[in-house]
C-alpha cells in the first residue's frame, strides 16, 4: 500500500489509504485534505473498530501505530462507521466479551490524548438534526 | 476547537474550501479534543464512485460545482475509502438502460466537468450553471 501522512493534533502520523493501493497507477485527479474534530468517545470508537486484527494489542501499545489506527478509521473505514461503533459501545452489555478490548482502548486514548477525559454523554434527538443538515 | 469539519479540495482548476458537519458530530455534544488532518488522493474513478454513492439525489443538484465537491468530501470521509472501493465494484456491474446507469452517466459527466482540466472548446460552449439539461445535451453531442 502507498502511505500518506496525516496529523493528529499536530503529530505527524503515517497511514495507508485504501483508495490508493500500491498496485494503483491511475493518476490522482483531486486531493481532499480534511480536518476532522474528534471527542473522547470518537477516539475510543476509532480504536475499538480494530479489535479483530491479529496484532491489535501490539499495534495499540505503540503510540505511532495507535494514532495510525485512528487515522485509518477516519479515512478508510469512515466516520459513519465510527458513529455506529460508538453507538454499539454505548449499548454494550456488562458481560460482553469485548469489554476487555474496550477497556484497553479507553486506557490508550487517555494516555495518548491526556486532555480527553471521558464524560457522561448527553445526546439529543439526532433525527431532526440530521434532516436539517441534509436539507 | 470547531465541531465543523473543513476540507480543501484541490484539483487542476481550484483549491476549494468545503465545510461539512461530519456524521459523527451531528448529535455529539462532547467537547472536541483532537483534530485529525488527513489527505485523500482521488482518481477520476474515485470521484465518480464518491458521487455514485449519492444515487437518489436530484441530478439537477449536481449542476452546482460546490455541491459536487461537498458530496465528494462527505462520501470520502463519512462513508470511508472502503465504501468507495465497494461502489467501484458495484459500478462495474451496472447495466446500460438501468436507473443506476443513468445516474452513473450523470456522475461521470459532472466529475469530468468539475475536476478534469478545462478544454478550450468548453470555454466557448460552456452552458450556464443553472441549465444542467443543456450541459448534458452538449456533452452527449460532443461524445
Amino acid at each position: 500500500m502507498n502511505t500518506a501522512t496525516a496529523t493528529v493534533n499536530g503529530i505527524t502520523t503515517d497511514f495507508t489509504p485504501c483508495t490508493r493501493p500500491r498496485s494503483m497507477d491511475t493518476p490522482v485527479l483531486a486531493t481532499v485534505v480534511v480536518s476532522v474534530p474528534m471527542d473522547h468517545d470518537d477516539l475510543v470508537a476509532a480504536l475499538f473498530e480494530w479489535g479483530d486484527l491479529d496484532d491489535s494489542c501490539t499495534a495499540l501499545a505503540d503510540d505511532d501505530q495507535a494514532r495510525s489506527l485512528v487515522v485509518e478509521a477516519v479515512v478508510n473505514v469512515g466516520l459513519s462507521r465510527v458513529e455506529a461503533v460508538r453507538d454499539d459501545i454505548e449499548g454494550m452489555d456488562a458481560g460482553d466479551g469485548r469489554r476487555a478490548w474496550l477497556a484497553l482502548c479507553r486506557k490508550r486514548v487517555t494516555q495518548l490524548f491526556p486532555a480527553t477525559m471521558p464524560r457522561i454523554r448527553q445526546r439529543r434527538q439526532c433525527t431532526a438534526a440530521r434532516e436539517l443538515v441534509i436539507v | 476547537m470547531s465541531t465543523v469539519a473543513t476540507a480543501t479540495v484541490s484539483d487542476v482548476r481550484t483549491d476549494a474550501l468545503v465545510e461539512f458537519r461530519p456524521v459523527h458530530r451531528q448529535c455529539a455534544t462532547d467537547p472536541v479534543v483532537v483534530t485529525i488532518t488527513a489527505p485523500a488522493g482521488l482518481s477520476f474513478n474515485d470521484v465518480v464512485a464518491a458521487l455514485y454513492l449519492w444515487m437518489g439525489e436530484d441530478p439537477d443538484e449536481l449542476a452546482d460545482p460546490e455541491y459536487v465537491r461537498y458530496l465528494v468530501v462527505s462520501s470520502v470521509f463519512d462513508r470511508g475509502g472502503s465504501a468507495l472501493a465497494d461502489a467501484k465494484d458495484e459500478i462495474a456491474t451496472v447495466r446500460p438502460g438501468s436507473d443506476a446507469h443513468d445516474w452513473l452517466t450523470t456522475c461521470r459527466q459532472r466529475a469530468a466537468e468539475v475536476f478534469l482540466p478545462e478544454r478550450p472548446a468548453d470555454r466557448l460552449v460552456r452552458p450556464t450553471r443553472r441549465s444542467p439539461k443543456a450541459a448534458r445535451t452538449l456533452v452527449k453531442a460532443g461524445a
